[in-house]
This record gives structure tokens, sequence and C-alpha cells, in this order.
């Protein structure tokens, strides 16, 4: 019989994850599951832990406790080789021109579409030769989001896309990540900013405090709640003003 | 993966250095052609050239050591970390590429320094001929008379290049260490490499009284005394670098599992 081989494993697979930073608790315990082919968001307010578990699944940071499957493999030198990860920051180092960058990438991701990287930095009017240095905040922001996208990943690790740009802006990030991601593989987006992505979401999970208090998949949600996911967000990070307590 | 890993060291140091060991060629050779014999005085030009020399070497050295500290802080453990750390390798390769672009740096630097300053007698250059034909000839009577001299310039060179790694690997141990810390990161560092860098100074003063042994001694006295003067200097290149060694592979495991085990990319 001619059978498609299908992986059924989960893609991401944490297991009683827990990461601390001296006495601060940032995750705790969490138990998650994610399959292949999903867009995700993982939703939560600042300081919830989300970009904790990103680095955790990126292999940037060690857990405390527990432990994270990519692909049926601990983070380390196979799970980078199908993770493209765009961080919440500029990893740019100051001697580099956008060449370098796309170079970089080819020699080291096998999955990396050079010429997809070439015509996405062509559109948004960055040469080959433009120094890195001389580049302004949003060019650069465009260019890592280029070459994460360039990628045909398993798993891509979106932390913030979109956070401090202006609705533009958004629009370009979130039309190029869905316009360029590969389909057999899994997004993974982080933000605050539930109104903007909910749209293009399968799946949510809601990140309260380091802890998963809720994953389930976007329709269902909604068919359940009688709400979007924007107003459930609202619903459980509505902050508690004036509630007094111990300093 | 290493090879590539070095690619971009490589490109890296083309783009920092190209520029300041070009100037640091061109300005001693400018002061070459410039200067005066000695005794005599200095025109107004030569004056500012010599400082600008001075400057430019000055320059050298501050860059170098700021390349070999940024190298592994700002490149590893700063925000390129958040690159460097994603792609599909080994915390080992890429303290070893940080590593050799660092020995490299510092060699070429030594060099271009070295060249500067035989550019700076450019005017007296009369003597190079002779000074060609005695090295010819002290090389030939190396290779035919003794040829066991050949193996302590090669000992020399890999003392050098153990000893360089070891002064490397001593400040990338230490900023490992001052990462361990949730904050003040570079004061951790710093008491950090005075700790080790005393440490290891006790250690080289313990190691050094234990081959002041008379046993050591004898042994290396008899050797001289049957006119193998050349053996003991080899014995004695080996054991510095096998010392070298030990301190570099402390070192080096130290650091890779401090980033391996306990990254903390702010």
């Amino acid at each position: 019989m001619n059978e498609l081989a299908v992986n059924h494993t989960p893609l991401i697979r944490c297991c009683d994850l827990s990461k601390s930073f001296g006495a601060k608790q940032a995750l705790d315990r969490v138990e998650l599951e994610i399959g292949r082919g999903r867009i995700v968001g993982l939703l939560g307010p600042n300081g919830s832990g989300k970009t904790t578990l990103i680095k955790l699944m990126c292999g940037l940071l060690q857990p405390s406790a527990g432990f994270l499957m990519i692909d049926g493999h601990e983070p380390g030198v196979y799970t980078k080789s199908v993770t493209s990860y765009l961080p919440d920051r500029m990893y740019f180092a100051d001697w580099m021109c956008s060449r370098d960058l796309v170079d970089l990438f080819a020699d080291f991701y096998r999955d990396f579409d050079r010429k997809k990287a070439t015509e996405m930095c062509s559109t948004l009017g960055i040469g080959p030769r433009d120094r890195i240095k001389s580049m302004s905040k949003g060019t650069k922001e465009k260019l890592q989001l280029a070459l994460a996208m360039s990628r045909a990943a398993q798993l891509y690790l979106l932390d913030e896309p979109i956070a401090g740009v202006d609705p533009a802006a958004r629009d370009f990030i979130l039309s190029t990540i869905l316009t360029n991601y590969n389909e057999n593989g899994t997004v993974l987006i982080s933000t605050h900013l539930i109104s903007d992505v909910e749209r293009t979401l399968d799946e949510a999970v809601f990140l309260k405090q380091g802890h998963v208090v809720r994953h389930e998949a976007v329709d269902e949600l909604r068919e359940r709640e009688g709400k979007s996911v924007d107003a459930l967000f609202r619903e459980i990070f509505r902050a508690q003003p004036m509630e007094g307590g111990e300093w | 993966m290493l090879g590539k890993l070095l690619k971009y060291e490589f490109r890296s140091i083309s783009r920092q250095f190209a520029g300041i060991w070009i100037a640091a060629l061109a300005v001693a050779l400018i002061n070459g052609i410039l200067q005066t014999p000695f005794g005599e005085t200095d025109s107004p030009v030569s004056l500012v050239m010599i400082l600008v020399y001075s400057g430019v070497m000055v320059a050298l050295f501050v860059i170098t050591l700021i390349f070999i500290l940024g190298r592994f802080n700002s490149g590893l453990l700063g925000q390129e970390g958040y690159l460097m750390f994603t792609l599909p390798v080994t915390p080992t390769m890429l303290v070893t590429s940080k590593l050799m672009a660092s020995i490299i740096v510092s060699f070429v630097s030594c060099i271009v320094a070295f060249a500067s300053m035989i550019l700076l007698s450019v005017r007296y250059m009369n003597f190079l001929p002779e000074f060609f034909s005695e090295l010819t000839r002290l090389l030939r009577t190396i290779t035919f008379e003794e040829p066991a001299l050949w193996l302590t310039l090669l000992e020399t060179l890999v003392l050098l290049f153990v000893w360089c790694a070891v002064a490397v690997l001593e400040i990338y141990v230490a900023i490992a260490v001052g990462h361990l810390a949730n904050r003040h990161r570079t004061a951790l560092a710093v008491g950090a490499f005075i700790v080790i860098s005393s440490v290891s100074s006790w250690l080289m003063g313990i190691i050094g009284k234990a081959a002041d042994e008379p046993g050591m001694d004898n042994w290396l006295d008899s050797m001289i005394a049957h006119g193998s003067h050349t053996a003991a200097t080899n014995i004695g290149l080996l054991l510095m670098i096998a010392l070298g060694v030990f301190f570099a592979a402390i070192y080096f495991i130290g650091t890779t599992a401090i980033i391996s085990k306990k990254l903390n990319l702010e």
C-alpha cells in the first residue's frame, strides 16, 4: 500500500516544565502539547512567561525542572536546525551587511530559501550591500522577519512580532508570516495584541503568571464561550486595581 | 560547521582590522621615510608623525583587546547570542570559533606591530641583503648540522599559540562566571578574573618549585653535561606546552559547561 508517512508525535511537548530566575518563578509546571501544521497564539500579558517559554524551546535557556521536546528531541543541534526563531530584539553584528546575513542563513540552515530571502529584501528596499548599522529599527525588524520566514522550518517561534509597530506595519508583518510559512510546520506567535492575530490562529494558549490556564482550538473556544478570543483574554487577564495587599 | 563559523569570524576580522593594520603599516612607512638619523634635530612633521604612529600602536593594542573581549561578551552573551545560539552548532564549536578568531587577531596584530617597527627604519635598510644572507646561512646550518633546532622552533611556536589560548580562555571563563549572576555581571566577571589569575599564578608557583627539585635539576644538568642542550630545551618547552594545555583545557571546559548549562541571555 502506498501510504503517506504521517508523523503523529506532537511537535512540541512540555512536561512539568518549570523555569525560575533566582526567587522568581517564570514558568511553573507547564504541561503543553502542540501538533503540526497549526498556527498557535501564545497569549498572555507582559511577564506571563511567553518569552521564557519560547527561549526554552530555542535552547537559549535551560529548564529548572521538567523537560521539553521539539519533534521528539531535547533542544539542541537538531531542534535548532528545524526551528526558525524571530526574537523580540535585534541580533545583528554591526560589521554585517544584509548579504552577510543571507549568506550566513544559507550556510547554516538547509531549509533556507536564498531566492525568497533576496526577493523579500528587494521588496523591502534592502540592498545586498546595505550596512545593518545604517538601517532604521523598522527596517532591521523587517529584515529579521524576512530571514526567519525564508526558511521552510518545522517550527516558527515568533516572539512578539507585532509589538511596538504601527497598524500598517502589523498588517505587513502578519501577511508576510501567513504567505511565507511552511504549511506543514507550526507557527507559534507570542503576543498580547490579540485582536490583530485572532483571525489567523488555529489554537490559543493562555499563559498567566507562568501557568498554562487554557489551551484550545480557537473555533471551539469561540463557539463554547460565545465571545471572541480577544474578549476572553480581557476577561481572564483583567487587572484588579486597588486591591491592596502586602508590599 | 566549525569551518563555516570561522568563515564569518574571518569576515568580521577583515572588516574590523583591515583599516587599523593598513594604517599601522602606512604610518610606520611614512615615519621611516621622514625620519632623520639619531642625534639630529627632527622636523616638526616627523615629530607629529611619531606621535601619530604611537597613537596608532596604542589603538591597535586597545582594539585587539576590545575584539577579544567583544567576540565572546557581545558576540555570544550579548544580543548577537540570539543569532549564534540558535544556529545548529554546539556551544563547543561556538567557543572554539571565538577562541581561534582571538588568537589569530592577536598573532596578526603582533606581526603587524613588528613589521611596522622594521618599516620605521626603511631609510637604513641597506643592511637587509646582509641580514637575509645571514638568515639563509643560519637556516642551512640548522638543517644540516642541528636539525633538532627545527623541533625547538616548532615547539616555540606551539608554546606561543597555547599560552595565547590560555590568556584568551582565562578572560572567557571569567566572563562566563560573571554570566552566572542575574545582576552586576561585569563586576562579577572582573572579580572572577582576579581570583582565577591569582589561583593560576599560585599553581604556577607550586609547579615551578616542583620543577626546581634536585632530581629534576640533576636530570637536566646531566643532559646538558652530555652535550644535549637542544634535547634539554625541547623537554623544557614540551613541559611548558603541557602545562599550558592543562590550563587551557580547564578554562575551556569551564566556559563551555557554563554556556551549555547556565546560558541566560537577557
